[in-house]
């Protein structure tokens, strides 16, 4: 832990993600106005006292929209890839510790899964199942565990062979006892860091399905679907398409440099 | 006077705190002569080693004083200097003779690499070289090594193309740091010949670095004993074996196992007894190549009878690859065995009646685990209440005489002995009537290790437990075992009491085995 909060770069994503988690949680007390109440005569005024960020081509309050989206960004990175590690972290410590025939089964089914192109797998799957938020939280966490699965799997193929392990199985243990009290937990340090990358990710995915009117739908508001709104008044009002723009990118930054951060903390071989 | 070292001081920073590893020595090396330098582990002596040759890294880690060789201060030489005896004039054999050959580079490539680092000549003459280099190391058939990979070579091997680089430049100094400690006991003495022969054809010193007493008897000329970084005692190898002065030299010296001839126990008609196996068989087999047409059969276990009484403990002697680890995990039923049966005392194998503990005290526990979750897991695993694992932890923990207080730390807080001690506990506290020892003393300093061993003899004692005792070591076997099983390539070729296996061993094996104990 302290080694992971000497990195600077570390300390300064993980404080943005800190205060997106604010923002997040607290929505409802920071924005003034109702994000989806429309009010033509009000429609693409500047960034002002008033409306902090401007308003859209609706006329509606774009810092309300923004915060809410992050709350929404938010949610889906973590829930679709805590989903995408869950079934990872379980598919993967079953392939490692039994092996032989299940272990085949289960990565050659993750391999199978890697053949696909993800983000054309998700689009063809929305576009099935009806795009809203909790589709694409599950598409993109069914689609995410199969690196997961790898990493663990690996992990725990060089872990059941210690001798605590013998010892836990000399003293009665089950498989599930072993595979929950020593193996998982001993294991986990590299999933942990492709969760945080996986948030960044997942997050950019949302983005470019809401782009593509695909993810989450008007008028809710997420930051891809504003940048799509934006796109039509780039001409006339920078701001729409700008600030939303910035939220992606400062916010896929500040987990990459967290994962980053926890990568080389979690390696023994950098001092 | 070849080398001459004078206040020697090396520090490293790790964290901002300063850890003395060498705290000012100074000694002295002639022509001809063997110096042994002995400590246990983290005392400074490989450090020392490291930094003759210049070896530490620079990062983190300051030196001073003066290593004065041939007349000339290597401390204060520039690298160009440095190389020019580095590798030459003085050379150095590892402890691990796995990890300090390159895996990808034949050996022999690997010995034609030291030739040419230091002399530029032509790649056939190398090669002659490189074969005459092996023939001085009483290698068998250097063509064969000259062209085999590491993996390929047994640990013997390996070590002899070790030496074989570390003389092709007919060093004036050669630094050996444990160089038989991985090795099997028959090896290990014919590889301590080997370095004293040629020792006496190339006119070279040694630099012996050991923590075995056994080893210095026969190698060295002169003795310096190092601990906490400090010479604290030096002299003549017979007047230190013979009249140590200081206490820790005292201490050191008997705590190193001997045979000692003791008379056993007679064991009694009537006592019952607590395993018995029968024709035991046990075969790994290892699938080679691509598409797995190659298989290896490995016959580990071979129609092993025996039979282990109450309270008794059972030796089993053998070398690497004998299969002693492999009967220690049929005889727990880790492992199923291919044929035979396994009677025990009590009912089931598992869960109480019969515990292990390993080699290794650092792989043994759970890193992550506190000392109290490891040492209580068996009771965890059969549910048992809080209470009552409390008790059974204040009452284990008193057993192997650990501290009650240190019961919230994780095992990278404990040192070796200490850990070992938690894994013992960890067997005991589910109150087993068979311990498998699997070398539970091999990787510990011999101070600790005869701490061990005692503490293993008293809880014997005390709860009438039986042992099965796993080690490559007579020495300690004869200290722990009622009876002897000596082990070759999964068969076992000799089983008798302890007396008659060190008095009049009967198989030509045991014999040799007896014989290249120091």
């Amino acid at each position: 832990m302290k080694k992971l909060f000497r990195n600077k770069l570390t300390v300064f994503g993980a404080g943005i993600i800190l205060f997106l988690l604010i923002v997040a949680i607290f929505a409802p007390q920071i924005s003034r106005y109702d994000p989806t109440y429309i009010d033509i005569k009000e429609a693409l005024l500047r960034p002002s006292a008033e409306h902090l960020l401007g308003t859209d081509s609706l006329g509606r309050d774009l810092f309300s929209r923004m915060v809410y989206a992050a709350r929404i960004a938010l949610l889906i990175g973590f829930v679709a890839v805590g989903l995408a590690a869950v079934i990872g972290v379980i598919l993967g410590s079953v392939a490692g510790y039994f092996g032989g025939k299940i272990d085949s089964l289960i990565m050659r089914f993750a391999d199978i899964m890697l053949c696909f192109p993800r983000f054309f797998l998700i689009l063809a799957v929305i576009a099935v199942v009806g795009p809203n938020i909790f589709n694409v939280m599950i598409i993109i966490g069914l689609t995410g565990w199969m690196g997961m699965a790898r990493l663990i799997r690996a992990e725990i193929l060089s872990l059941k062979i210690r001798d605590y392990v013998s010892a836990s199985r000399a003293l009665g243990a089950s498989d599930v006892f072993i595979i929950t009290r020593h193996l998982i937990p001993n294991g986990i340090g590299p999933v942990l860091v492709s969760f945080v990358f996986g948030v960044a990710g997942a997050i950019l995915t949302e983005a470019g399905l809401s782009f593509l009117g695909l993810g989450v739908q008007p008028p809710n508001p997420s930051w891809g679907n504003i940048l799509m709104e934006g796109k039509a008044v780039l001409g006339v009002a920078w701001w729409v398409i700008l600030f939303p723009g910035l939220a992606i990118l400062i916010t896929v930054l500040a987990f990459n440099l967290v994962g980053e951060g926890l990568r080389d903390s979690l390696n023994p071989k950098q001092g | 006077m070849l080398l001459k070292i004078k206040n020697l001081k090396i520090q490293f920073t790790h964290d901002g705190k300063v850890m003395k590893a060498v705290d000012g020595i100074d000694f002295e090396i002639k022509e001809n002569e063997v110096v042994g330098l002995v400590g246990e582990s983290g005392s400074g002596k490989t450090v020392t080693a490291l930094s003759i040759m210049k070896l530490l890294p620079t990062k983190d880690c300051t030196t001073s004083g003066e290593i004065i060789f041939e007349g000339k201060d290597l401390a204060i030489s520039n690298e160009k200097e440095i190389r020019s005896v580095r590798g030459s004039k003085i050379t150095m054999v590892f402890q691990e003779p796995f990890t300090s050959l390159n895996p990808v580079m034949r050996a022999g490539e690997q010995i034609r690499e030291a030739i040419f680092a230091h002399r530029k000549i032509s790649k056939k003459e190398a090669e002659e070289k490189s074969i005459s280099l092996l023939e001085k190391v009483k290698i068998s058939d250097p063509h064969r090594i000259y062209d085999s990979y590491p993996h390929l070579l047994s640990g013997g091997e390996r070590q002899r193309v070790m030496i074989a680089m570390a003389i092709a430049m007919r060093p004036k100094l050669l630094i050996a740091d444990e160089p038989t400690t991985a090795l099997d006991v028959t090896i290990q003495s014919e590889i301590l010949e080997l370095l004293l022969g040629l020792k006496k054809d190339l006119n070279m010193s040694v630099l012996f670095i050991t923590h075995d007493f056994g080893i210095i008897n026969k190698v060295a000329d002169r003795v310096l004993v190092l601990n906490g970084g400090k010479i604290i005692e030096r002299g003549e190898k017979k007047d230190i074996l013979s009249a140590p002065k200081e206490d820790y030299t005292k201490k050191l010296l008997l705590a190193v196992p001997k045979i000692t001839f003791a008379p056993g126990k007679k064991e009694m008609p009537g006592e019952k007894s607590a395993i018995t196996a029968e024709k035991l068989n046990k075969t790994f087999i290892i699938e080679n190549g691509i598409f797995k047409k190659d298989e290896n059969r490995v016959c580990a276990v071979r129609d092993v009878n025996l039979e282990i009484k109450k309270g008794r403990t059972l030796g089993v002697v053998g070398e690497s690859g004998s299969g002693k680890t492999t009967l220690g995990k049929l005889l727990i039923g880790l492992l199923k065995p291919d044929s035979g049966s396994i009677r025990y005392s009590r009912k089931t194998a598992f869960a109480s009646g019969i515990q292990i503990v390993f080699q290794d005290p650092y792989s043994s526990l759970d890193p992550r685990m506190r000392m109290q979750d490891i040492v209580l897991e068996g009771l965890t695993i059969s549910g048992v209440n809080k209470e009552k694992k409390e008790s059974v932890l204040r009452d284990v923990l008193f057993k192997v005489h650990l501290n009650y207080k240190n019961r919230m730390k994780y095992p990278h807080q404990f040192s070796g002995g200490q850990r070992q001690r938690i894994a013992i506990a960890r067997a005991l506290a589910v109150n087993p009537e068979i311990l498998i020892l699997d070398e539970p003393v091999s990787s510990l300093d011999v101070i600790i290790q005869k701490e061990i061993l005692n503490l293993l003899r008293e809880l014997q004692k005390e709860f009438c437990l039986t042992y099965v005792f796993i080690s490559h070591d007579l020495r300690v076997v004869e200290y722990m075992a009622d009876n002897v099983a000596v082990m070759q390539k999964g068969e076992i070729v000799e089983l008798a009491s302890r007396d008659e296996i060190y008095r009049s061993p009967k198989h030509p094996y045991t014999k040799r085995l007896l014989s290249s104990v120091l």
